[in-house]
């Protein structure tokens, strides 16, 4: 998704109305990276609050409009990694998101959600922001790394871990669904 | 075994197919309220630069920078502004924008963002009455009574009385554990209990009131899918999760006049434990 430049420019300067504009374009799209790596409803509309608020205040900081969107998932990502770390602290009583896949198309599949499902969401904060960049972005290692500020090696070795994680669970419900076939 | 486009492919269809659905309305409408009440902050570089400044307009413009830096400093100094400084009213919700610092408490609310530096108010952690003085840099956490830092490690301070600890962290339904009602029954609860360890144990006195200082951590507990949690606490009905031995919780447990306070501080490592503690130092608590 990209952000109207002249709306960015706008309210840059402090025009409230242009800035309302830009956040309703863009809501979705930042509740919907927020919900994949937190997890939870109620913590991703937290952290896309809170996101849309430090925009909004830091904006006329921002040197040049048309790194926005970079700029704007960087806040974005902070605000979920101080989201996730809230709630550790504060508020256990989450509620816990449930799957229920767009098309029913076959057993496998469905067996495949629920394994990347349960995996996905043992692991680490980090791990699921760098995965959702790469996967559901379509960033590279180099850009996932430059936009949460960390050093590509970084970057290269959490995806690798997250990947090769599901990878072992897509494999190991495989086996299961192998094993089971076969005693039929 | 899976190819690496096939499961390449797996993963990008299942968080796409996840990620399907729209912010909810009530999202918009709560960022726009706090938006509303969020001044900007100014960039200290001019927005548009000037394309061709040549080395005389440099030096022109960077003494007038220095003369204008001088008269504000002055003014700054002098303290003559009419009127003197604006004070925010008591009711006032704490915006994402710090004012200056204001004489009179101010009532902290469970609303998340920004705090004045200056006192606060407590009070729902009943039955108790609370004033605290916040530095700058802190925010309020959107739980009632807590307040958090915005440092690196954002350290966390909170006022809480204890509803009870679970039996079970991995479920809260199966019930609370005995606890007695003093001080040393919190304590002694709290070390009998094998899945956490309790050390650093001195005694304090805060607002005249005596008590016990401890450092809880507790061992990993695997609880599938549910967080592990370890207490129940009000204000607010918070079921709080489990302290690591990453991130111990540092307990401050009061006997206010035969009523136990719990003064609850995380993240208290490194620079950012002096706040802690000029926090907890500051706290004037009235007896019930």
């Amino acid at each position: 998704l990209v952000a109207n430049s002249e709306l960015v420019r706008q309210a840059r300067v402090g025009d409230r109305d242009a800035y309302d504009v830009l956040i309703t374009e863009l809501v979705d799209h930042l509740y919907r990276i927020a919900r994949l790596i937190l997890r939870d409803y109620d913590s991703a509309e937290d952290a896309v609050q809170e996101a849309l608020v430090r925009c909004w205040r830091d904006l006329p900081r921002l040197r040049d409009p048309d790194r926005f969107d970079a700029w704007l998932n960087r806040i974005l990502l902070n605000a979920i990694t101080d989201e996730a770390r809230r709630r550790r602290r504060f508020g256990a009583s989450l509620t816990v998101l449930r799957i229920e896949p767009a098309q029913a198309d076959d057993v496998g599949a469905l067996a495949d959600r629920d394994e990347l499902e349960r995996v996905f969401g043992r692991l680490s904060i980090d791990h699921r922001t760098v995965v959702v960049l790469h996967y559901y972005l379509g960033m590279n290692a180099d850009e996932a790394a430059t936009t949460i500020g960390i050093p590509v090696g970084t970057a290269k070795s959490r995806l690798h871990y997250a990947t090769e994680a599901l990878r072992a669970a897509l494999e190991a419900d495989a086996r299961r669904a192998s094993a089971g076939g076969a005693s039929a | 075994m899976s190819t690496r486009p096939d499961l390449d492919r797996s993963i990008t269809e299942w968080l796409g197919a996840e990620a399907s659905d729209r912010a909810p309305e009530r999202l918009l409408e709560a960022s726009r309220a706090r938006i509303r009440n969020t001044r900007q902050r100014r960039a200290w570089w001019p927005a548009w630069r000037i394309p061709t400044m040549n080395n005389t307009v440099r030096i022109v413009a960077a003494v007038a920078a220095v003369v204008i830096l001088a008269v504000i400093g002055l003014n700054l100094i002098g303290g003559t502004t009419p009127g003197g400084p604006v004070q925010p009213s008591p009711s006032v919700a704490p915006s994402s924008t710090p004012e200056p610092t204001p004489s009179e408490p101010i009532v902290l609310v469970p609303e998340m963002g920004g705090l004045f530096a200056g006192q606060y108010l407590i009070t729902d952690v009943e039955p108790f009455t609370i004033t605290i003085t916040i530095p700058s840099g802190w925010e309020s956490l959107g739980v009632p009574a807590q307040i958090w830092g915005t440092g690196a490690n954002r350290p966390t301070v909170g006022y809480l009385t204890l509803e009870g600890i679970f039996t079970d962290p991995c479920d809260p339904t199966q019930g609370y554990r005995t606890v007695g009602p003093t001080v040393d029954g919190l304590v002694q609860a709290l070390t009998d209990d094998p899945s956490l360890n309790v050390e650093q144990t001195s005694t304090v006195t805060v607002s005249g009131f005596e008590g016990t200082q401890i450092a809880v951590t507790g061992a990993a507990v695997d609880c599938g899918s549910v967080e592990p949690v370890w207490m129940r606490t009000q204000p607010g009905s918070v079921d709080r999760p489990r302290p690591d031995v990453t991130e111990p919780a540092q307990l401050t447990i009061l006997d206010v006049a035969g009523d136990r306070l719990v003064i609850i501080a995380t993240g208290t490592t490194g620079a950012e434990s002096s706040a802690v503690e000029s926090i907890i130092d500051s706290t004037v608590i009235e007896a019930p």
